[in-house]
């Protein structure tokens, strides 16, 4: 496994831990916390220091150290948790969230280390002894922050490095060969005894001897610190199994490690005992201890809390009750962590895999055997269910992404002197992770500016007759085949004439202000341009906006504008599913195919003189007018020759509908999107390509911008 | 390096002289003619390694293979006259004391090998 792909399974389970510790946290304003919480925060920041240790991120280790120290203290009530502490905690928890990610990219300033220390300054007065002072006699500590491999005075811990290393299959082919790279180890410490293990006698009958069969299990005595001796292995660590155990690691990790070698653990105690990692006794006690967790049934607390796992490695845990263990192995199994490249990897797959079988499947259609269109139909069933399957497995809930902005808008609301409240809905909402991720930064400028610019101050809501709290709302929904996301605040409202004028101002616009909002808050959007009466740390430098909606259309999605006078704002952000695969409807124009997504289809129609209400842009339908265009007047084609008959597609995006008018109708068609090259990044109206099952491009239409495009060439309160 | 071998038989079976490398590109094709030579029964094998020059993780699976074949077919291996670059290999990964064989070091390379662990001695 590669360095860097540890490194981020770290930041995600920090980011995950500390995403935990703050809602727990942010609760504890309102309700004492209970046991159980405690608990989560202690096991929270005892894990992040656990695998800092691992890396040797030393500043993260000595704060995380003293952090757990206050958390224990709490979590056993020999602290009471006083009120005071919930903030000193969130201080923590940030400080934790920035050493965590910037270490991994280098040293932390002395500017941060003494902001570090300031919190720990804070908590002095609520640990009782000073426990930051006193001797560490957790393992783990020893490496990092000694530099040297320590022996462990009391208790277990391993005497030196413990390297377990399975090359991968494959290594031979790669170039690669494993004892090169064991032999390098000598350069910077002293192999103390090393095991080979094979695999041959296994697969004597089929050996092949291109694939390496070999494993490692090695004593190394060094100086260097963790991370140089992982260095050796940095070239082939990919997709091998590797495996180090600082000195001074505990008999929980020894367990931990057998249970991911494909070993038997009797086995692997009885080589580390013949390599010098186990003593007599020690084996004694790690076959205890792998018993212990087995069966549930505890032999001896005490030799279990070496742990850095997130296995909870604290009596509370480890219980009596077999039952309680049980079920919590049980729910550990129930959830796997994979890399989301894999995933992305496997929907590429199944996407490819779509496309062929449309193309199959439209052949099996024209040929008169029944028996195969039967097959292919329950083929393309079963296909179209992998389909969802595979797109779930990238799906998250928006809930777990709008519970950082209670935290935001906790502390703007202090820092703003505002009483404000958060309140979501939908949590439960799924999207693609990726689209998630790309949220984050727009979402929280738009929640920012809800606090600042949207929401009143107390005094001002009270004269309004409002409640002194003012509320932002967070809102998630889907609504034909589209995530809705809204952002609203019961506040001010935004001033229509305030954001003419500016627009007048900057001479982005000329004339009077329109009845259309939308064009008047379309101006929000544009650089430069902010109505803030004052510029504040929060915001109003007239930075923001225009890179939220760059954002979001990134995305593929668009944003609209809703504001009432005095009773508050609303953005609405409207985003695909997925960027990955979609139902389509297959249209053309002359010879040249388009796809659009099948979810913004309203219905189809044939389109003829009687119904075109107006020479150009307008058509008739059951009483109202809806804008159009013409397919071939945005991308020209060479025409097939044939006399067509012109259909139009209507579809629609939010409250809006609009026409298509297209040649060809040619039916539902699944579909893979391949990203527009950057070249065509700034080709408005088309959201990527796809190759259809005889080999020829299509385009996607994308349906947000091209009304965009309507919009602008025609007036918009024809929508109405 | 082309890796040779030299086979000649003796009163109780083979003795097979290997020169060159032992690496990858070479060991598929050295497996195929193990596979002749230990398809009997009974026989006592030697490989006379001197003329290794080079050997790497493939090339000891391999041998490390002919070694576990050898219970299952019924003949016995034994690994004579090591040269230096299979001598190192050996105790790099603490497998004397797998093969079992008798180890002679010259006195010129006795510092480049140290055999501190793996050795029938150690365990």
């Amino acid at each position: 496994m590669d360095l860097t792909e540890v490194i981020d399974a770290y930041l995600v389970e920090s980011e995950e831990f500390l995403r935990d510790m703050e809602a727990i946290l942010l609760r504890t304003e309102v309700s004492t916390p209970s046991d159980d919480d405690l608990n989560a925060i202690f096991r929270a920041v005892h894990t992040i220091k656990g695998t800092a240790g691992m890396f040797g991120f030393d500043s993260t280790v000595k704060f995380t150290h003293v952090v757990e120290n206050l958390l224990d203290g709490l979590r056993s009530h020999e602290i009471p948790f006083a009120e005071g502490l919930t903030e000193i905690l969130l201080n923590a928890k940030d400080h934790l969230s920035y050493l965590v990610l910037e270490e991994t990219k280098g040293k932390i300033p002395e500017s941060k280390v003494v902001h570090g220390n300031s919190i720990l300054d804070q908590m002095k007065p609520y640990l009782k002894n000073d426990t930051s002072e006193k001797t560490n006699t957790d393992p783990l500590l020893a490496v990092p922050l000694e530099n040297k491999p320590t022996l462990q005075t009391s208790g277990f811990g391993i005497p030196a490095y413990l390297i377990s290393f399975r090359p991968n299959r494959n290594v031979f082919s790669q170039g690669l060969d494993p004892i090169s790279f064991i032999g390098y180890l000598k350069k910077i410490g002293t192999i103390h005894a090393l095991k080979t293990i094979s695999e041959i006698a296994a697969n004597l009958e089929n050996i092949d001897p291109e694939f390496c069969y070999l494993g490692f299990e090695i004593h190394f005595v060094s100086d260097s610190d963790l991370e140089t001796v992982r260095k050796v292995f940095n070239f082939i660590e990919n997709d091998s199994f590797l495996h180090i155990l600082p000195p001074g690691a505990g008999i929980q990790d020894l367990c931990d490690l057998s249970g991911q070698l494909p070993e038997e653990e009797i086995l692997l105690g009885n080589l580390w005992k013949e390599i010098g990692i186990l003593t007599d006794a020690s084996l004694i006690q790690y076959l205890e201890t792998l018993k212990t967790l087995k069966t549930g049934i505890e032999t001896n607390t005490n030799q279990l809390s070496n742990s850095f796992n997130s296995v909870e490695p604290v009596k509370e845990t480890v219980t009596q009750n077999p039952a309680s263990q049980t079920n919590k192995d049980t729910n550990k199994s129930s959830t796997i962590k994979v890399d989301s490249k894999r995933i992305d990897n496997l929907i590429n797959r199944v996407g490819e895999l779509v496309v062929s079988c449309a193309n199959m499947n439209q052949l099996i259609g024209n040929m008169e055997d029944s028996n195969l269109q039967e097959s292919s139909i329950l083929a393309m069933r079963l296909l179209n269910e992998v389909r969802e399957i595979s797109l779930k497995l990238r799906m998250v809930p928006i809930g777990d992404s709008f519970q950082k902005y209670t935290r935001i808008v906790r502390d703007l609301g202090k820092e703003l002197g505002k009483d404000i409240k958060l309140s979501t809905e939908g949590n439960e909402t799924e999207l693609d992770r990726n689209i998630v991720e790309k949220l984050s930064d727009p979402l929280t400028h738009l929640v920012r500016n809800a606090c600042d610019h949207g929401l009143e101050t107390p005094e001002e809501r009270e004269k309004k007759g409002k409640p002194r709290q003012g509320t932002i709302k967070l809102n998630a929904f889907h609504e034909a085949g589209s995530v809705v996301i809204e952002i609203t605040d019961d506040g001010n409202g935004i001033q229509k004439e305030k954001v003419w004028q500016k627009g007048l101002d900057k001479g982005l616009v000329s004339g009077s202000m329109p009845e259309s909002e939308d064009e008047i808050y379309k101006l929000l959007f544009h650089p430069g341009l902010s109505t803030a009466s004052q510029i504040t740390n929060v915001s109003g430098r007239g930075v923001g906006l225009d890179v939220v909606l760059q954002n979001i259309e990134s995305l593929r999605g668009n944003i609209t504008v809703k504001s009432t006078p005095s009773q508050g704002s609303r953005f609405i952000l409207r985003l695909p599913l997925t960027l990955a695969i979609i139902d389509g409807f297959l249209v053309e124009v002359g010879k040249n195919q388009f796809i659009i997504p099948m979810d913004m289809i309203f219905e189809c129609l044939h389109f003829t003189d009687e119904n075109k209400a107006d020479a150009n842009q307008f058509f008739a339908l059951r009483g109202s007018l809806i804008p159009y265009l013409r397919l071939k007047d945005y991308y020209p084609s060479e025409s097939t020759g044939d006399s067509v008959r012109e259909n139009i597609v209507i579809v629609r995006n939010g409250e809006k509908k609009a026409g298509i008018v297209v040649e060809r109708l040619l039916g539902e068609y699944q579909t893979v999107i391949k990203p527009m090259g950057s070249v065509f990044r700034h080709v408005k109206g088309v959201s990527g390509s796809s190759i259809l099952g005889d080999g020829n491009v299509a385009l996607i239409i994308d349906i947000p911008s091209l009304f965009e495009r309507t919009i602008t060439l025609e007036n918009e309160k024809l929508y109405k | 390096m082309e890796p040779v071998q030299t086979l000649q038989t003796t009163n109780s079976g083979f003795e097979i002289k290997w020169q060159g490398y032992l690496t990858v590109p070479f060991v598929k094709e050295w497996k195929n003619l193990a596979d002749v030579w230990t398809n009997e029964k009974g026989k006592v094998i030697h490989l006379d390694l001197n003329g290794i020059q080079r050997i790497d993780s493939a090339g000891i699976q391999f041998l490390i293979y002919l070694k576990e074949l050898s219970q299952t077919n019924h003949y016995s291996i034994h690994l004579k006259n090591h040269s230096l670059a299979v001598l190192k290999v050996l105790d790099l990964l603490g497998l004397v004391s797998f093969f079992g064989d008798r180890v002679k070091v010259k006195k010129e390379h006795s510092n480049e090998v140290e055999f501190r662990y793996g050795t029938r001695k150690t365990n």
